[in-house]
């Protein structure tokens, strides 16, 4: 025993222990130090006793093989597994997907009528509706409105290839089938698209929608309200006062090209029981006449209780015991008003018909 | 003959025996069981079987620091050692003498 003897490690026997050590990567740390704890000191001892004229590496050997006796010797496997926790995954979940597979074809078989090839034939309906989906999500993610530029159709056409050529099993895209983890990959994507599906068409059904809206605000825009009209509010009545700031009645409005300045005569309004025309209701304006016919573009226009029940101007206003009358002028008079020559251009506006 | 492959039938009794009276480390186990006519061991047989056996608990071990050079990791038998070397020499005993008994037999007649 030379317990006592100073030991000198070779850079042999260090070298031999990591490649031994390589081959014991598979052990758990404490089996390994458990092997390889005492083995530089006991090399290392072999070597100094050793009194040939071989080299180290020929006394110690080959690590190799010196790996599979230890090994064998502590009751494992001879040789480290190659990767062997990283293949059986794979094969594993292949497997499984296959036995879901089996399952799910025998299930739908036993029912009667044959119905895996009416559904296998719907698979490129699917194929096109899954890329729909993708487009929709990618929109999403791109703008809050959908789109329907050539851009986007570009990219809608690019994702109903791709999906039809993976459904199909065709093109480089298909290539990766095959391996269990895109398996599973394009499975997860098929299953978040059937869920994606329904708030997808809810999007789209809100943005058709929205677009109509749009197109009627923009028409509602483009079109003017009919009858005269103030801020974008219609009226029903004007209230003329002269230059010195009387009220007057008659007044007829004419546009610069001789049209009538007419209100909407469809019009009537809630009515506030202002003079007791109605109490509750709606008031209607009644045209002044010209020749017989009506006229709404004279101010200010009559008002008078409508027909309660067909919603409409009472034809015999004018005879019932509440025919319509001249509306009272928000001001009894206005503030008087002149030109900055001094006076009205037009002098006989003092004619003002009697109330 | 070759003994390596009677050797591993044994090596667990042999390596039991040698560590019974004295604590040893891996080459001084090895060394002991050369000197004791094993020849043909190797050492790494010796020393995975160490393990083994002190995985089975049939063994302790410790380490002894060294200021010199790497440390040294000794090997002592514990009671279940005992008992599985007691076992393992009557059923050796057994055995070697049937084998013997059976080859004396041939010899007498040869």
């Amino acid at each position: 025993m030379n317990d006592t003897m100073k030991l000198e490690v070779r850079g042999e026997v260090d070298a031999f222990v990591a490649e031994v050590e390589r081959r014991l990567a598979d052990l758990t740390a404490e089996e390994r130090d458990e092997l390889v704890g005492g083995l530089r000191a006991d090399l290392s001892e072999r070597l100094a006793d050793h009194d040939g004229p071989e080299p180290a590496e020929q006394v110690l050997g080959d690590p190799a093989s010196y790996a599979v006796e230890l090994r064998t010797a502590a009751g494992f496997a001879p040789v480290m597994a190659p990767r062997r926790e990283r293949r059986p995954v794979a094969l594993v979940v292949g497997e499984l997907l296959d036995a879901a597979r089996r399952t799910w074809v025998e299930l739908v078989d036993k029912v009667p009528g044959s119905p895996r090839g009416f559904l296998e034939s719907l698979q490129p309906a699917w194929w096109v509706l899954r890329a729909w989906v993708a487009w929709m999500v990618l929109q999403d993610m791109a703008h809050p409105y959908v789109s329907y530029g050539v851009g986007w159709a570009l990219v809608l056409a690019l994702l109903v290839v791709g999906s039809v050529q993976l459904g199909r099993g065709r093109g480089a895209i298909a290539r990766v089938r095959g391996h269990a983890a895109a398996r599973l990959v394009v499975i997860g994507l098929n299953v978040l698209a059937v869920c994606l599906l329904p708030p997808m068409v809810d999007k789209a059904r809100w943005s058709t929608a929205d677009q109509v809206l749009d197109d009627m605000y923009s028409e509602g825009a483009g079109e003017e309200l009919p009858g005269l009209s103030y801020d974008g509010v219609q009226l029903t009545n004007l209230f003329p006062y002269d230059a010195q700031g009387r009220p007057l009645t008659g007044v007829q409005l004419f546009t610069a090209d001789g049209r009538a300045v007419s209100v909407d005569d469809s019009l009537a309004e809630e009515d506030g029981s202002e003079d007791g025309i109605e109490e509750d209701g709606m008031s209607w304006v009644y045209p002044w006449l010209s020749n017989g016919s009506p006229r709404f573009n004279v101010f200010p226009l009559p008002v008078g209780p409508g027909d309660a029940d067909l919603w409409e101007r009472d034809p015999d206003a004018w005879s019932s015991p509440t025919p319509p009358r001249l509306p009272a002028f928000p001001f009894a008079a206005a503030p008087e008003v002149v030109l900055p020559d001094g006076g009205p251009a037009v002098e006989d506006s003092a004619d003002v018909p009697a109330r | 003959m070759d003994t390596t492959q009677l050797l591993k039938g044994v090596l667990d009794l042999a390596v039991l025996a040698v560590v019974e009276d004295e604590d040893g480390y891996g080459y001084d186990v090895l060394r002991r069981l050369r000197s004791a006519g094993l020849g043909d061991v190797g050492d790494a047989s010796v020393y995975g079987t160490l393990r083994r056996l002190y995985a089975a608990g049939a063994l302790t071990s410790y380490v002894v620091p060294s200021d010199e050079g790497p440390h040294r990791k000794y090997y002592g038998i514990t009671p279940g050692g005992r008992d599985q070397l007691k076992r393992q020499s009557e059923d050796w005993l057994h055995f070697s003498a049937a084998v013997t008994t059976l080859l004396s037999g041939q010899e007498a007649r040869a």
